[in-house]
């Protein structure tokens, strides 16, 4: 069968027309590039460190949480798929959730029970996806099985859909999908969006199994860099029986003493466990909007003084404009895109930063009552 | 002074290596702007890894590895769409006047119509000249899933360099415009 996608044959006319468009498209006229790798060699150097002090970190945490902490599946199955014992401060054991008050500004539909072994990272964010007060949620675990590059994680994502909608089988052009029906999780119907009627296997190297929830929502799971070496089917349909489907305030380590006249929420998340940006063991942010222009907040453990601003080259450093203190071993920052003067109205960036009190490190003292 | 050393060595890889970079990233995102991001962020990583780079054979497969994940995986990240959606939001992109700026706007369009995986294939075989082999090496899938998403990506921009061809054979003044 000759095959005229396996790179055997010359290019056709359409392919070399292709690669001479990429070229001169690649080619064509373009801004003063703005990358610098003085700034890369600073941000390196700085998760380098972070790095060095999280593994450091990890193993007193690990060491407490196993000793303190029992997850496991919910059946109780044992094997290559057991939960690991999450650490004090990994996965979502140590997590505080609340109900919805109305004052925290991440609240999210779906929460992950327990995970597999090595999935000791958490994310939640609200605001993210496009579409306003929708809610995610991903989980992060070991690094890709079998895979060239070292540095792509097995990734869960939750999606919760709202009420009476229906999930649609559209790929927006990347080939069919199909509705493979499954075996119902926790008794109620689910299914796969396969890459063929009898394939379960998505599109590219993604899995997705729907499941409905006990209110009668759709929900989704999405497991990215897994394979069949990972037994995704199985672990992608633990996972989805243990998620807990209800709206949920995620605790915050800080509170906001009331919002300056403007500003609205547009966006929070929480990274939790070892995973989070920078390597830090959590990092929590929320993103305001003041008319058009957006604002952040920022709380993560402090782990001393960053790296100087100057560099061994003699390079400017690039930083988007901020501010930031610390307070009970967080620190809090504030930073625009658009700068600090876009803020002149509400104080600038102290105008929402000494609003902010630290709640600390200790997960048991955050609050879902943020806003007061 | 091992460190200046190894600094050293990694800032003439990637100031040499960058402007490639930027023109891969540029064909990903089909946004400058963002182009300087994944390229930022894919030299900061080489640069965490760089002590180990002594091992890797082919650095510029690697280092275009990290870049090609770096923005798939931005694709995935509730940040790396916000951050793109704010990009887009405050740093319109710009017509930058050139000799083929029709061919190239329509090649771009035609480009971010696909979905990102397509993208990247159709970039890594007919721009880096990849193999099938080393598209699914790069992009960590199947050789088949290679060949399928490259034809689905030339099927998609068939209609965009049909219309090119047409219109080079009917000339400037017959030009197909829509």
């Amino acid at each position: 069968m000759n095959d005229p996608y396996d790179g055997s044959s010359p290019l056709n006319a359409t392919e070399q027309r292709l690669a001479a468009e990429l070229t001169a498209l690649a080619d064509s006229p373009a801004p003063t590039a703005a990358s610098d790798t003085a700034w890369a060699v600073r941000t390196g150097r700085s998760r380098l460190m972070r790095r060095r002090l999280a593994v450091l970190g990890a193993v007193t945490a690990v060491a407490v949480g196993a000793a303190t902490l029992n997850t496991a599946w919910p059946d109780g199955r044992s094997g290559s798929t057991t939960v690991a014992a999450a650490s004090a401060t990994a996965g979502t054991a140590g997590l505080p959730l609340g109900p919805d008050t109305g004052r925290d500004p991440l609240v999210v539909q779906g929460t992950f029970g327990p995970l597999p072994a090595g999935f000791d990272t958490v994310v939640y964010n609200k605001g993210f996806s496009g579409q306003p007060g929708m809610s995610q949620a991903k989980a992060i675990g070991p690094k890709q099985t079998n895979a060239t590059a070292d540095f792509n994680r097995q990734l869960l994502f939750l999606t919760v859909y709202a009420p009476g909608v229906e999930p649609s089988l559209d790929s927006g052009g990347a080939g069919p999908r199909y509705r493979v029906d499954t075996a119902p999780v926790n008794g109620r119907p689910a299914y796969w969006v396969g890459s063929a009627p009898d394939n379960p296997a998505g599109l590219g190297s993604d899995w997705t199994l729907r499941f409905q929830t006990a209110d009668g929502r759709w929900a989704q799971l999405q497991a990215s860099y897994m394979s069949d070496a990972d037994q995704v089917t199985d672990v992608v349909v633990q996972v989805a029986a243990g998620v807990r489907i209800e709206p949920q305030a995620v605790a915050m380590p800080f509170t906001i003493n009331g919002l300056p006249a403007g500003l609205t929420r547009a966006g929070a998340s929480l990274d939790y466990g070892p995973e989070s940006g920078n390597n830090r063991a959590w990092e929590a942010s929320v993103i305001f909007m003041l008319s058009d222009k957006s604002i952040s907040l920022t709380a993560a453990p402090d782990t001393g003084p960053t790296p100087s601003p100057t560099n061994p080259f003699g390079f400017p450093v690039q930083e988007q404009p901020h501010s930031c203190r610390s307070s009970q071993g967080v620190k809090l920052c504030v930073s625009a895109m658009d700068g600090e003067a876009a803020f002149a109205s509400i104080g600038g960036f102290a105008g929402l930063l000494d609003r902010v009190t630290s709640l600390g490190t200790d997960e048991n003292a955050w609050t879902t009552e943020v806003i007061r | 002074m091992a460190k200046q050393t190894r600094d050293a060595e990694f800032t003439e890889y990637a100031s040499a290596r960058s402007p490639w970079l930027r023109k891969v990233a540029y064909l990903l995102c089909g946004d400058w702007h963002r182009a300087d991001d994944l390229v930022q962020e894919t030299v900061t990583k080489l640069y965490v890894r760089w002590g180990r780079m002594s091992k890797v054979e082919n650095i510029d497969g690697y280092v275009r590895t990290v870049l090609v994940n770096t923005f798939l995986a931005e694709q995935r990240s509730p940040w790396g769409r916000w951050s793109a959606r704010r990009r887009e939001d405050t740093l319109p992109e710009r017509a930058v006047p050139g000799p083929d700026l029709d061919v190239s706007v329509d090649l771009r369009a035609a480009l971010s119509a696909l979905p990102p995986r397509q993208r990247a294939t159709v970039v890594l075989r007919y721009y880096c000249d990849l193999t099938v082999e080393q598209t699914a090496a790069a992009m960590a899938c199947s050789t088949g899933n290679v060949k399928s998403q490259t034809s689905r990506g030339l099927d998609a921009l068939r209609r965009h360099l049909d219309r090119e061809t047409a219109a080079a054979v009917a000339g400037p003044s017959e030009r197909i415009t829509s």
